[in-house]
């Protein structure tokens, strides 16, 4: 388990080139993951621009569907989710059009952004859609998760937030902690079973959202 | 370390993107076929995005998607082909089914090596090198014509001097002097030139060659 250190380290952060990779390489399991990892925030992208819920998922589908008929033209300049971001964008666009209705959001809303920028004023805005349920438990996941990250010891919090917040790599980690790679490794993924266990039965409880 | 947990520690590698390359496969099989380990998948992504985004992005958490969107999404995707070639650093030594099938089913290339294409190409040559050479033989004046063809040959040259006025002597009818036709010839020189300057010079100099004859 704490076994030497990968010799192979993509950049801090972002399994996506690995996953996207393996994508074009023919693995469609490997794309799965990179819709898991990303259907909440182009949903939510999507929300903000399309005023009819019913159509969010069929925008948010026809976005990956896009995605992966592209993705051998994503080279890994920018952000996995910065690309994906304009695809859905445009197809959210393009839904309005085509039902001939006016996005919520005005063009300046949804301009482009520095590729570094992930957070987008579109997916900050609210969303005339969400209800106070979606809020709720919205809050509820981020109290859990930062209170699951209170009780954690000092070592696993710091870890975590060193990698989650700071987004250092295991071996910048490994320098600042005074520690071996492998302890890194080891203490950031205790750090989030403990945060997990928590979150956890948040996400399968809510009817409708897991797949 | 029990199998489970050491199981889920490799997808928080990946998660990470420090996930060593040749366990790649053995951590997709295992989110592709147990659902606790795509749920910690999933419960690791979240937990990154509050802790990076705060309480605004902490609303992805409740998404928006239907229950049944992954298995539509999974059976969209089934029916796709992907682009084989593109990601710089895709090093794949052997391509899946699905990648020869999106090469054999995009449509042949006008340019492709193969040979009725370059059949095609050939015999198309031909035609337009025939269609223009045609177009210029036709939209030359007759007078040219009739000129370049005296240049060829000393022959024609004096039948053209000598012969029409016995063929006009056959019809009875005597338009000219034959003798002045052969004056006339042979000193051709004298005489204004055209304003196609290139074949009138080149008829000067066959007229010449055929007087001094």
């Amino acid at each position: 388990m704490t076994s030497s250190p990968p010799e192979f380290t993509p950049a801090p952060d972002d399994s996506d080139l690995l996953l996207v990779q393996r994508t074009v390489g023919g693995d469609q399991r490997a794309f799965e993951l990179l819709v898991l990892k990303y259907q909440r925030r182009v949903g939510r992208l999507v929300a903000r621009m399309v005023r009819d819920s019913d159509l969010v998922d069929d925008v948010v589908q026809e976005t990956f569907i896009r995605a992966y008929r592209a993705l051998h033209q994503f080279r890994g300049e920018a952000q996995f989710y910065t690309w994906l971001y304009r695809i859905a964008v445009n197809t959210a666009k393009k839904a309005l059009v085509d039902l001939r209705r006016n996005p919520v959001m005005s063009e300046s809303a949804y301009r482009s952004r520095d590729d570094d920028d992930e957070t987008s004023p579109v997916e900050n805005e609210l969303s005339t859609e969400e209800t106070p349920e979606t809020v709720l438990a919205a809050k509820e996941i981020g109290a859990t998760v930062n209170a699951a990250m209170e009780a954690l010891p000092e070592d696993l919090r710091q870890a975590v937030t060193l990698r989650e917040i700071e987004g250092l790599s295991y071996e910048e980690i490994a320098e600042v902690m005074n520690c071996p790679i492998g302890t890194v490794r080891s203490r950031i993924f205790r750090a989030r079973e403990a945060i997990s266990a928590k979150v956890k039965p948040l996400l399968t409880n809510q009817s409708g959202k897991r797949w | 370390m029990d199998r489970l947990s050491e199981n889920r520690a490799l997808i928080s590698d990946l998660t990470d993107g420090e996930l060593d390359e040749a366990r790649l496969d053995e951590v997709i099989s295992l989110l592709a076929e147990d659902d606790e380990a795509c749920l910690a998948w999933e419960a690791y992504h979240l937990t990154r995005d509050v802790l990076r985004h705060g309480a605004v992005i902490s609303e992805v958490a409740v998404g928006r998607v239907s229950a049944s969107f992954m298995g539509e999404l999974r059976q969209r995707l089934q029916q796709e082909t992907i682009e084989p070639l593109g990601v710089e650093a895709a090093r794949q030594p052997s391509l899946p089914q699905v990648q020869v099938a999106a090469l054999t089913e995009r449509p042949e290339a006008a340019n492709a090596p193969v040979f009725r294409w370059r059949l095609v190409a050939g015999v198309s040559s031909m035609a337009a090198v025939a269609a223009v050479g045609w177009a210029l033989v036709a939209s030359q004046p007759a007078a040219e014509r009739s000129s370049a063809l005296l240049a060829q040959s000393q022959a024609p040259a004096q039948a053209v001097a000598v012969v029409q006025p016995v063929q006009a002597d056959a019809q009875a009818v005597m338009l000219r002097d034959p003798q002045l036709d052969e004056l006339l010839a042979a000193h051709k020189q004298f005489a204004g030139s055209s304003a196609l300057q290139s074949p009138a010079g080149f008829l000067r100099n066959a007229t010449f060659e055929g007087s001094d004859r």
